[in-house]
């Protein structure tokens, strides 16, 4: 029963809705007409703008507007033509309206034509004629007739449309009474179906948002991005990786990633080891352009699943390193040079300042008769310099040997090295009070030579700092810390100001006079120089005062 | 008298400020020396006056102590043939260095920067 009702009222609200939609689409209708007549005129009124823009000026750029609205007003008319081809009155109409349009445009484009070819005057003199207005005007009579029919019409629609609205909105109060019963009845089968489809819809658009988003992330690299098929094929690539080849994306796609490269079996073994290990990072490579630019890039890549986990490809992308190479490498020129030349000048300097040395020690000793006190002592002044000097020399050739020499790894005990060491500095201080804690002590992989100079430096500085001390206490440990080892050298001597810390370790930086402790500012920095090789790292805590503490790291082995 | 029995050292050296030093403390340690700037003259020299010893800077233009000393005990017609040389060097030599200045004969070899009296003590020891 309440079925059937509703189905009456459904019918009755259907014929209703199709009159009021066919009312509505004529409402509309009529608007497009009226917007159609007046766009026809305005675009007149622009060619005419533009033309007489021209006749004043003769400027070219005048003709632009004057040409694009000849294109409108034909396009317009069209529209108006098709609009109202219904009705025989104001198609009547629109034929005089076509004719006058045609005579005024040819108005317009004569005196275009004067304008250029007889001059200002020819043109003014036609424009003045008025002839061009009473087309003008004659159109406008026209569109103004046109218009005023289409009103009429609008309005008896709209008095039928409203009756018709409230007819169906009357229906529609029933329908949706008696829909809502069926809605109760039906509720509990219809859910079933429905909440499914409602879900997977959005889904849908996040999807090809998330494709969009993918696809602008890929695209705004600056470095190039490639996908390669397990066959080695390029599947997918960025702008950057156009430019980078010099090839277009269509001939890129599906070819072979390796032909890229100016070693194909270094690229290829490169992505190989991606699907094998699931990832490289830094992987050198060169690539070559068309134009046979090279390009040095570190690749890192890793492979791409499905929601299965299966291996699809691998995602590379390319980092351009080729000017940080190039400033790396002159780098390396550069220190190269200054090595060579701070070896060659201290080598230089040595025979000099042995024969200073050794003509001031046999002065002392041959003439010592002969000379008087003050005289024994400029002697004695110049062999103290003299012998300053030649550590510093030292010092500095073993600074620029560490620059280039090889690092020889090997075991190094490092409890008994270091008690070696100090054993030996020691030996030469028989006076001083030194008590030197060493720990047990992390045994490292090492260039035993060099690190031996490590500890030399270390423990001297730590010796020679706590000589105010009337006890010295040295303190030697090490611990891990993750894959590191690191030892460290502590004393109870002078110590210095963190804010210097930054000096510490630059060659030829000292933050004592040579008055105070003697030095030569290099020790430091080949300990510096020596733990870095190593893959290492040296720092300091101090406080003035209040001791030091140096440490530094090495690799665990 | 005295004199015959001094022993002659030539000294072989391009600086000439190095070369007076070392003959000064030869020449206080009681032996006569002979001074050449060059390998060549140093040849020469060697040929003319038959020193007891010859001294050759290791490092030296043109013709080097190494090739200086090979001349000296391999040409044929060398007088120098039997004549102890040490070379004069600025750091120690590599042992790759010093096997090879033993094959050529070469006795010995002297660092530039020992003390004066460890020089003299090494030259004395050579012509023991």
């Amino acid at each position: 029963m309440i079925v059937a009702c509703f189905l009456v009222v459904i019918t009755i609200s259907y014929f209703s809705m199709i009159k009021l939609t066919s009312n509505n689409y004529w409402e509309k209708h009529t608007y497009e007409v009226i917007i159609k007549a007046d766009n026809v005129i305005s675009d007149l009124q622009n060619a005419e703008t533009g033309q007489r823009g021209y006749v004043l000026t003769g400027q070219e750029t005048f003709l632009a507007p004057y040409t694009e609205s000849l294109k409108n007003i034909y396009t317009d008319f069209q529209t108006l033509d098709t609009l109202t081809k219904d009705n025989l009155v104001q198609q009547k109409r629109l034929s005089e309206m076509k004719l006058l349009i045609d005579k005024k445009l040819l108005e317009l484009d004569n005196v275009i034509g004067l304008r250029k070819y007889k001059g200002f005057e020819a043109a003014a003199t036609v424009i003045s004629t008025g002839t061009g207005k009473e087309t003008m005007d004659s159109i406008r009579l026209i569109e103004t007739d046109l218009k005023t029919e289409e009103s009429k019409l609008l309005e008896e629609r709209t008095r039928d449309s409203e009756q018709t609205t409230s007819q169906t909105q009357l229906m529609l109060l029933w329908g949706g009474i008696i829909g809502f019963f069926i809605y109760l009845l039906v509720n509990n089968i219809i859910s079933k179906f429905v909440i499914k489809d409602l879900v997977s819809k959005p889904f849908l658009l996040k999807e090809q948002e998330a494709v969009f988003y993918a696809r602008s992330l890929i695209e705004a690299s600056l470095d190039p991005l490639v996908t390669i098929s397990p066959s080695g094929k390029i599947t997918d690539l960025n702008e950057a990786a156009i430019i980078a080849t010099g090839i277009s994306r269509e001939k890129l796609l599906d070819t072979d990633f390796i032909n890229y490269f100016t070693n194909p079996d270094e690229a290829r073994e490169g992505y190989e080891r991606v699907f094998r290990q699931g990832f490289v990072s830094d992987y050198p490579l060169t690539i070559k352009s068309k134009e046979g630019k090279m390009m040095d890039i570190l690749l890192n890549a890793s492979v791409y699943k499905n929601k299965e986990g299966v291996i699809l490809g691998v995602f590379a992308a390319a980092r351009d390193y080729t000017r940080m190479k190039q400033a790396t490498e002159a780098i390396e020129l550069i220190n190269r040079e200054m090595e060579a030349f701070s070896s060659s000048v201290s080598h230089d300097l040595r025979a000099p300042l042995r024969v200073i040395d050794g003509f001031a020690k046999m002065l002392s000793e041959d003439y010592a008769l002969k000379l008087d006190d003050n005289g024994k002592r400029i002697i004695l002044n110049i062999q103290d310099s003299a012998k300053q000097m030649k550590t510093l020399i030292e010092d500095l050739l073993a600074f620029s040997r560490l620059g280039g020499q090889e690092i020889k790894k090997e075991f190094v005990p490092m409890a008994a090295l270091v008690k070696e060491v100090f054993d030996e500095l020691k030996h030469s201080l028989p006076d001083r009070k030194i008590d030197c804690h060493i720990q047990e002590l992390i045994d490292t992989k090492a260039d035993k030579d060099t690190l031996r100079l490590v500890w030399i430096n270390l423990l001297s500085n730590a010796i020679k700092y706590t000589r105010p001390k009337d006890e010295a206490l040295i303190e030697i440990s090490s611990r891990l810390d993750n894959d590191k080892i690191i030892y460290s050298v502590k004393d109870n001597g002078v110590g210095f100001d963190m804010k210097y810390i930054d000096k510490l370790f630059n060659v030829f930086q000292r933050l004592h006079s040579s008055d105070e402790f003697e030095g030569t500012g290099v020790g430091l920095a080949n300990v510096k120089r020596i733990i870095e090789r190593h893959g290492g790292k040296v720092w300091a805590e101090g406080k003035v005062g209040e001791g030091a503490t140096f440490s530094f790291s090495l690799p665990k082995i | 008298m005295e004199k015959i029995n001094k022993k002659h050292v030539l000294i072989v050296d391009d600086d000439s400020a190095t070369r007076i030093l070392f003959g000064s403390l030869l020449s206080r340690g009681g032996f006569e020396v002979l001074y050449a700037k060059d390998g060549n003259e140093g040849r020469e020299m060697a040929r003319r006056f038959l020193p007891d010893l010859i001294l050759l800077d290791y490092n030296m233009p043109i013709m080097d102590g190494l090739e200086t000393a090979q001349r000296l005990k391999t040409e044929p017609g060398s007088l120098n043939v039997n004549t102890p040389i040490a070379l004069l060097t600025n750091e120690d030599l590599s042992l790759e260095a010093q096997k090879m200045i033993k094959e050529l004969g070469v006795i010995d070899y002297i660092q530039k920067g020992v003390d004066n009296d460890e020089f003299i003590k090494r030259v004395k020891n050579i012509l023991k």
